[in-house]
């Protein structure tokens, strides 16, 4: 919503009161100011009266007029279509700096002497209004040649923008923002200074017959009028420029401008359009579907009101007879009507669908002086109206209440005033309660808590004294708070071992989920509205999007990438679970001086190990069902306490080609799986632990996780732990590989003697040789 | 003799010349063992003053031999250090460790902030339905202030969460009051130029105890201590305005912290930056839970928007690209 100063001024008395004072004022109300700009027209500009304008002798686009400003008359060559004799414009004269810095100096145009120029509105610092020079009138102040433009204030005037919230349409108009400045600034609203004695004679029944069927809970209140000649002043093209409101005839800027001070839905209906020739127009007010009412002539639609109008009813340029609507309806019936209805709607309806101003006379007054002042119309007697009563609703407020909600006492006599300059109709104050009607143009108004609202925001919400709060003490660890706090443990770990933490969106390309073999969101839940075509999906896994965060940084010669997320996922069903991904790609370590700039790059176990640095030791079991983003014989089940927890891969190197990826892995681990542990202590063996290692010759297709379930289990007490050290292969070896295991003998109650040890070692040789016909190297 | 003893200690280069030195003097078969043995050849009366003697110089050369050991021990030491001397400068570690996304350190440091003062961490589906979402909150579906929250919608009818509000709800309908909670986490708007990413992230808040017991004085305290503790000694203004879940409502806005409130480009000139909505929560939302007799106030914030005030981050959509040119900053 854009207003300006002075047409603010003419509702509300705002002498002495500055524009900043005046945004500072709505913001503290509760209407947002989202800019504020003066506009300012330079010195020596001035009015200039065209007295003479002949073609220029030697340029055809060119003309030489003569004109008085005041002090003389000037010679001045001018380019612009529109320049006529008699016509009062805007003359820079010599010496005058133009808003875009421009210096106005004597000049010779094609050998023809000139004595300044004659300014457009865009030149002066104004929005364009029309083509050609700015053509001055009187609606902005009596036209003196020689007056400085700056001294019309008017033209000078301070628009300032209003961010409304949704609930305020009553502040959609002129009018209704001077109403609350009224209050804020404790002034008074001014009222229309209108005679309305200037009817002709002849009764609005000769040439319009209104009926109605049904109910519809709408109101309406239908005028007319002739117009016998119409042309817009300067000060309404200005202001409805100031306001961005487009206009496409004289009877159209009218009504803007008339919409805009008043806040009333008016629309006008070309009388030829609807009358089809006879003298009589007929308009029906139909009730249709969900309390809506349609305006109908010969059975076609003419408008439905507070929704839309038809093209075909608006009135022409030269349309000489008007038919003017003024309707109302309310929000609460509109909004959900048209929802229902899949409706069309125009641009009134945005102001019918937060709440236009129900008070039509208004509206129509406002319009008919406007006319009356800048246009000659003759106005039909008499009005046909089809009003739709609304109950006001009564509110009790009570002083209590209100002190408990803001935590501090308001005096009755302070909320008696204010909401009686916000409209409230009050009907008794008594035992510190307040009884009254809210303003019927605030349909947003319906119950105590609306009312206190008012009261809060006009003391000012900076005027309540902050107060901390006494509540009762508990235990508020809830279980996402644990959660919160397990993962952030776990996310520094990985920012301890090098990783960056990362975020992407939660949406990915059904294309690309498709590609790599995952199962996208069955078509039956998926998105009906994706932001783009390739963030139609929701992602399968995290390390799907973290490809282009590993491409992104690739690109810029990042040579160490190491990224994680921990995030939401969704499988087919769309339902969601949470994962971590950690990602590595390029160097194992930063290249300095410790490996001569070269370092090496990253390969399984490194990033295994990283991998168990965050998330705790684990064992690797060879992947069963690899994805497409995983190299077929480098990827894993994570077997984390017996349950596989996620799995860890070299992404799959055609992947990494095609994201121009050096060699990358990646780890997704099931967030679920990963859980506090409870850990209760074991006796520490009074012993020294004994070390030995056994280098078995084993064919290389047996997988070492397979020797490993087989010892444990099998292999006595007292070896505490196992684990392989060393894997060699050479041809030698043929088809076998060397595999050397280290045990750690933990003795019990007593040291063991050297051939104890020797007796435990052949006992796991012989388990070996029985099961993968192991021999010793 | 004597001298010529201590000279050789004396003159001992280093320890393995001293060795050389103390087997020839104090060795078994040393001059010193020599001249003890030639005790016996000397007189009765002699033989204890030459025994003192040699008992004297002996114990002279063991401390001077000790001293000389202690010496070249130490001078060893010095060379040995000295060797393993390495250009420290050539190690400062680079690229070494990681860090936390900014928006979600900022996160970490809101949900810190709260829980100190003793509210509970809940949180909820991403994927919502429009009661939770919506009807709940007091947004019937033609309502007004849907127009500002353009939703992501699936075929089946349901939503991806436009604010975190949804977890309020499924709270107050699981639990009794007194409530005090916050629900931090992802959200989704249909959004996507310089300023909107159609994902971001939102904390909310809200406090629930009996009728009477919780007032908007009450709100501005809490909202202005956490401001401070998130943005220093910044100014915070309450401004009235409207959101369909409460009621009065407000945004709170603090002096802009690039020009300390003179007016720049970031505050669009107006000195002051919006941070927070908030507001006591509207009796319709109360009603949809089926809670009676009950006051309470809620809050909510972008955290994106508070990461980039606090880090003067310039771009939004940075924030979810993995650039690792941004995030090693926040080493």
């Amino acid at each position: 919503m854009i207003v300006t100063r002075r047409w603010l001024e003419e509702w509300v008395d705002l002498e002495g009161i500055t524009t900043d004072d005046i945004c500072k004022k709505l913001n503290s109300i509760g209407l947002e100011v989202d800019s504020s700009k003066s506009i300012e027209i330079p010195s020596k500009i001035v009015v200039g009266h065209v007295l003479s304008c002949e073609k220029h002798p030697d340029a055809d686009k060119l003309s030489v007029c003569q004109v008085d400003i005041g002090s003389a008359t000037r010679q001045i060559v001018c380019g612009a279509k529109n320049v006529r004799e008699g016509l009062y414009v805007p003359v820079a004269t010599v010496g005058a700096v133009m808003p875009n810095a421009m210096k106005i100096k004597h000049a010779k145009l094609r050998g023809v002497e000139s004595d300044g120029m004659i300014c457009s509105g865009k030149e002066l610092g104004l929005p364009l209004m029309e083509e050609g020079i700015l053509e001055l009138d009187e609606s902005i102040g009596a036209l003196e040649p020689g007056r400085e433009l700056a001294e019309y204030r008017d033209l000078c005037d301070d628009i300032i923008e209003i961010e409304l919230t949704a609930n305020r349409g009553d502040c959609l108009s002129i009018h209704g923002v001077a109403r609350e400045l009224a209050v804020g600034l404790n002034r008074t609203l001014k009222r229309l200074d209108f005679d309305d004695n200037f009817t002709e004679q002849i009764g609005i029944g000769r040439i319009l017959q209104c009926t109605h069927s049904g109910n519809p809970k709408v109101s309406i209140i239908c005028h007319a009028f002739e117009i016998h000649s119409i042309e817009v002043p300067l000060l309404m093209r200005l202001r409805l420029a100031f306001v961005e409101h487009p206009f496409v005839s004289p009877v159209d800027a009218y009504l803007g401008y008339a919409i805009h001070t008043s806040g009333v839905v008016l629309r006008g209906y070309g009388f030829s359009k609807i009358s089809h020739g006879s003298e009589k127009a007929k308009l029906v007010l139909k009730e249709i579907d969900c309390g809506l009412g349609a305006v109908e002539f010969d059975t076609k639609v003419a408008s439905i009101v507070g929704v839309n109008q038809s093209e075909e009813v608006k009135p022409e340029r030269d349309e000489k007879r008007i038919v003017l609507e003024a309707s109302y309806i309310s929000p609460d019936i509109v909004a959900p009507a048209v929802k229902k209805l899949k409706l069309e709607t125009d641009p009134l309806y945005y102001r019918s669908s937060r709440g236009s101003e129900p008070d039509l006379k208004f509206g129509i007054d406002v319009l008919f002086f406007l006319l009356k002042r800048y246009a000659d119309v003759g106005i039909y007697a008499g009005e046909s109206e089809y009003i739709t009563e609304k109950e006001p609703i009564t509110v009790d407020i009570s002083m209590e209440e209100v002190e408990s909600l803001i935590g501090q006492a308001v005096e009755i006599s302070e909320a008696v005033t204010i909401l009686g300059k916000l409209g409230f109709e009050i009907h008794k104050t008594e035992d510190g309660h307040i009884i009254a009607d809210t303003p019927p143009f605030r349909h947003d108004i319906t119950n105590r808590q609306d009312v206190i609202e008012e009261i809060v925001r006009i003391i000012g919400i900076d005027n309540i004294a902050s107060k901390p709060l006494e509540f009762t003490e508990a235990n508020r660890m809830s279980r996402s708070l644990v959660r919160h706090r397990f993962l952030r443990e776990i996310r520094l770990k990985a920012v301890s071992r090098g990783f960056f933490e990362t975020v992407h969106y939660i949406f990915c390309d059904n294309k690309r989920v498709e590609e790599f073999g995952f199962e996208p969101v069955r078509p039956e839940k998926g998105l009906i509205n994706p932001i783009t075509a390739d963030m139609d999906g929701l992602r399968p896994n995290l390390m799907i999007n973290m490809l282009d965060s590993l491409k992104r940084n690739a690109s810029m010669s990042k040579r160490r990438i190491p990224l994680f997320e921990i995030g939401a996922v969704f499988d087919s069903e769309r339902n969601e679970s949470m994962q971590m991904v950690l990602a590595f790609s390029g160097e194992r370590e930063p290249d300095s001086v410790v490996n001569a700039g070269k370092p090496e790059p990253i390969d399984f176990a490194s990033f295994s190990s990283m991998v168990s640095a965050v998330i705790g030791d684990f064992d690797l079991e060879k992947c069963a069902n690899p994805s497409l983003l995983m190299h077929p014989y480098q990827s894993a089940d994570i077997v984390k306490d017996g349950i596989t927890a996620g799995e860890i891969a070299k992404l799959h190197p055609a992947v990494a080609q095609k994201y121009d990826l050096a060699d990358t892995f990646f780890a997704q681990i099931d967030i679920s799986a990963l859980e506090p542990k409870h850990i209760c202590a074991e006796e520490i063996a009074p012993l020294t632990p004994i070390y030995r290692d056994l280098s078995i010759v084993v064919s290389q297709s047996t997988p070492y996780s397979r020797i490993r379930s087989t010892l444990e289990g099998n292999i006595p007490v007292v070896v505490e732990s196992f684990y392989p050290i060393d894997r060699y292969i050479d041809d030698s070896l043929g088809e076998d590989m060397s595999l050397t295991l280290r045990f750690i003998i933990v003795p019990r109650e007593k040291a063991l003697e050297e051939s104890e040890i020797n007796s435990i070692m052949e006992d796991i040789l012989k388990i070996l040789q029985e099961k993968y016909d192991a021999r010793l190297r | 003799m004597q001298n010529n003893w201590i000279d050789r200690i004396e003159n001992s280069l280093n320890l393995d010349e001293l060795e050389a030195v103390r087997v020839s003097i104090f060795g078994k078969k040393g001059e010193l063992a020599k001249a003890f043995a030639q005790l016996k050849d000397a007189s009765a009366e002699e033989k204890p003053k030459i025994a003192k003697e040699l008992n004297a110089l002996k114990q002279t050369l063991t401390k001077t031999y000790d001293r000389k050991r202690a010496e070249l021990e130490e001078q060893r030491l010095q060379e040995r250090l000295k060797r393993e001397a390495i250009d420290v400068s050539l190690y400062s570690p680079r690229a070494g460790g990681g860090a936390l996304h900014p928006v979600m350190h900022t996160m970490d440091r809101i949900i810190e902030y709260f829980t100190d003062l003793n509210f509970a961490v809940e949180t909820g589906p991403l994927v919502e339905d429009e009661f939770h979402n919506f009807e709940a909150l007091n947004l019937p579906d033609y309502h007004p202030a849907r127009d500002m929250q353009d939703t992501f919608y699936f075929k089946d009818g349901k939503l991806l969460r436009t604010h975190t509000s949804p977890v309020q709800i499924r709270t107050m309908m699981k639990q009794k009051p007194p409530i005090r909670m916050i629900s931090p986490g992802a959200v989704f708007r249909r959004d996507f130029d310089l300023t909107h990413t159609p994902q971001f992230h939102q904390v909310e808040g809200l406090m629930v105890d009996e009728k009477g017991k919780v007032s908007f004085a009450n709100l501005k305290w809490i909202l202005e201590d956490f401001l401070h503790t998130m943005f220093g000694g910044v100014d915070v203004r309450f401004r009235p305005s409207f959101f369909p879940f409460t009621e009065p409502s407000a945004e709170v806005d603090i002096s802009c912290i690039f020009c300390e409130g003179k007016g720049c480009r970031v505050c669009s000139h107006t000195g002051w930056l919006e941070v927070l909505g908030c507001g006591m929560v509207d009796p319709n939302v109360f009603k949809a839970v089926g809670y009676e007799d009950v006051s309470g106030y809620a809050f909510g914030l972008g955290v994106e928007r508070f990461a980039m005030l606090i880090h003067r981050i310039p771009d939004l959509r940075s924030l979810f690209e993995g650039d690792l040119r941004l995030l090693e900053q926040f080493r």
